[in-house]
């Protein structure tokens, strides 16, 4: 009887981490699902356009380049690439920032657009365009990025110090969020007010947001803010993923929350202000993407991370291939497509979270 | 471990909840329950013991003072479970033990899954091993919370109210649970609890405090007596003990009544 009961209990014993090993495969096949969905995304951005091309062309420029025409090398390798990279990096860059900053602040509205961060990093971006203003002392491309970064950086610390007031509900953060948006863009109108033609219309570009003027150096600088920041989420994966446990068990874990906080939030204002730097405002990619990965994967930050970036990445590449063949001929601006998308979804997402969804 | 406390003041903003509380241990082995009115200030005093409310004053785990430990530090010894448990996080049963072990100890994967099974089965969660924590229910979830307590091998196991939103049966289970589970591990563990008649029948000790002080501390015979209950919690209560099982106390009245 006892041998019985012993080797059933090391039957359950053997199915329960078993069962628990096959969930977690089942997880990362579908984050490889993901992968190879973006990838595919990824070669018909670059297939479209004016003058589309087979997809076979492209994979065979992208493996090959020597052996495809110079005109395909050319518009292929540098100027369809840059603009598809550019979508992914920076869908996935947002989407992250997006994620974090939902288990940093408890909050499921939260991302670098409804908290006014990219807002204020645009305002950073315009300084530098309409005044040639620097917020650090560096040059050229990077004196835009620097001064989106600081502005971003200030917005998020703002973020932070309200995430501390006691009584701050979820909805209350975003509303301050709203205000920090409005208190960047009535500066930004102030900017455009006095900014010459020339300037206005760099302006416009980056309230709208387009990927049309990314280059290799962008992608680069775009890629090395995500590669930089993805070890430091990495690291701290499962204080991360112990945040959803609520405040008071993540201390009692042994998390110092405030300090997690600061630290993680920083990550993803470099994130926000080096997407907002390259390609302007782009609103909601880092809101949906998360939601999507949460509902595949869930939220165990090993898989939710690489899921968020995943999912952004897929979303944003998708929606440069809509901007581009919604209105044959024309180009429209990434940054208005992924407001219409994400629109309806932020609303339903204000319904559900009334329900206290989140708490 | 043995767990003593001298001194020990924390403030809330400008309200000062714990005052000068000292002489209470609790002992390896054994249930202490933190009884006293709402207010009193038992959270806070097992918030900041843990760590995670500042506090001035000594606490010693055998001897030693982890009051000026990081909060790192004094989660590999201790571990605190808050009353409200509830969460939304989209994670599995397995998922969250799993997490609590993590955040604790770095140490092979295997060793880790054999860990968080081994939490599972001792609260018969094993059936609800791939279930999400928002799909269970309230007996479920504190079942969970307690796994991901012991999942860590805490010396020192703090519980806030843990039976306060359970039914009859899985209050006496839970409890039960944790009288075992201190026994057989050597755990000092500490309940702050509403229910007299449950601290009467589970805790080996008692502390009560009062308006953030210590009123005083014993084994449940010598502490739950008429005139301290009416004391402590201003009610005339009529106390038994028979011979052969638990003791029964039960409430006559409030000495104020409310709105007379």
């Amino acid at each position: 009887m006892k041998a019985t009961t012993i080797s059933s209990r090391a039957k359950t014993h053997e199915t329960t981490v078993h069962r628990y090993l096959a969930r977690q495969r089942r997880q990362y096949w579908l984050i490889a699902l993901t992968a190879m969905a973006t990838l595919v995304s990824l070669m018909i951005d670059i297939a479209t356009g004016p003058g589309a091309y087979p997809l076979i062309d492209v994979v065979k420029t992208l493996a090959m380049p020597s052996e495809a025409s110079r005109v395909l090398q050319v518009v292929v390798w540098e100027i369809r690439l840059p603009v598809a990279t550019m979508a992914i990096v920076v869908g996935a860059s947002l989407a992250v920032a997006g994620a974090e900053m939902q288990t940093l602040l408890n909050n499921p509205l939260a991302d670098p657009f409804t908290l006014g961060i990219s807002s204020a990093a645009s305002f950073g971006a315009a300084l530098a365009i309409v005044l040639g203003f620097g917020l650090l002392p560096v040059a050229g491309t990077l004196l835009l990025t620097a001064n989106a970064f600081i502005l971003a950086m200030f917005a998020s610390l703002v973020i932070w110090a309200l995430s501390r007031l006691k009584g701050v509900s979820v909805q209350t953060m975003v509303l301050m969020g709203i205000a920090i948006m409005f208190f960047f863009n009535a500066l930004l109108g102030m900017l455009q007010y006095v900014a010459s033609a020339e300037s206005l219309q760099q302006l416009v570009f980056w309230s709208l947001g387009s990927l049309s003027k990314a280059s290799w150096g962008k992608v680069a600088l775009a890629a090395l803010a995500l590669f930089a920041t993805m070890p430091i989420f990495i690291r701290a994966r499962w204080q991360l993923t112990a945040l959803r446990m609520g405040e008071i068990q993540a201390k009692s874990m042994g998390i110092d929350v405030g300090r997690l906080r600061l630290r993680m939030l920083l990550c993803c204002a470099l994130l926000s202000a080096t997407a907002v730097a390259f390609v302007g405002t782009i609103g909601f990619v880092g809101l949906v993407g998360p939601h999507i990965a949460r509902l595949v994967v869930g939220e165990d930050q090993r898989v939710f991370l690489p899921m968020s970036a995943l999912t952004g990445a897929l979303i944003l590449s998708l929606t440069s291939i809509l901007s581009k063949t919604l209105i044959p001929g024309i180009l429209l601006p990434i940054g208005i497509l992924t407001a219409l998308i994400g629109l309806p979804f932020f609303v339903s997402l204000i319904l559900r979270s009334r329900k206290e969804i989140w708490r | 471990m043995n767990l003593r406390i001298e001194r020990l003041d924390c403030s809330l903003g400008k309200h000062r909840v714990l005052r000068d509380i000292s002489d209470l241990t609790a002992r390896p082995g054994e249930i202490t329950a933190l009884i006293g009115p709402n207010g009193a200030g038992k959270s806070t005093l097992l918030k900041a013991i843990a760590g995670i409310e500042r506090a001035s004053g000594r606490i010693l785990l055998d001897g030693e003072r982890i009051d000026a430990l990081p909060l790192e530090q004094r989660s590999r010894r201790l571990y605190y479970l808050p009353q409200d448990t509830g969460t939304q996080a989209a994670l599995s049963v397995f998922e969250a033990v799993l997490l609590a072990r993590r955040t604790q100890v770095a140490e092979p994967a295997a060793q880790a899954l054999s860990a968080v099974e081994r939490a599972l089965t001792s609260l018969e969660l094993e059936p609800l091993a791939e279930r999400e924590l928002v799909a269970l229910s309230g007996g479920q979830r504190q079942r969970v919370a307690i796994a991901q307590a012991i999942v860590r091998s805490p010396a020192l196991l703090m519980l806030d109210e843990p039976t306060s939103a359970l039914d009859l049966h899985h209050q006496l289970q839970v409890l039960d649970y944790l009288q075992r589970l201190a026994r057989r591990e050597a755990i000092t563990v500490i309940l702050a609890i509403h229910d007299l008649n449950l601290a009467a029948r589970f805790a080996d000790h008692l502390w009560v405090i009062k308006e953030g002080r210590r009123v005083v501390s014993g084994k449940p015979g010598e502490v739950l007596t008429p005139a301290r209950l009416r004391e402590i919690y201003a009610i005339d209560a009529h106390v038994d003990w028979p011979a052969d099982g638990p003791p029964r106390i039960t409430p006559l009245s409030a000495l104020r009544p409310l709105g007379a």
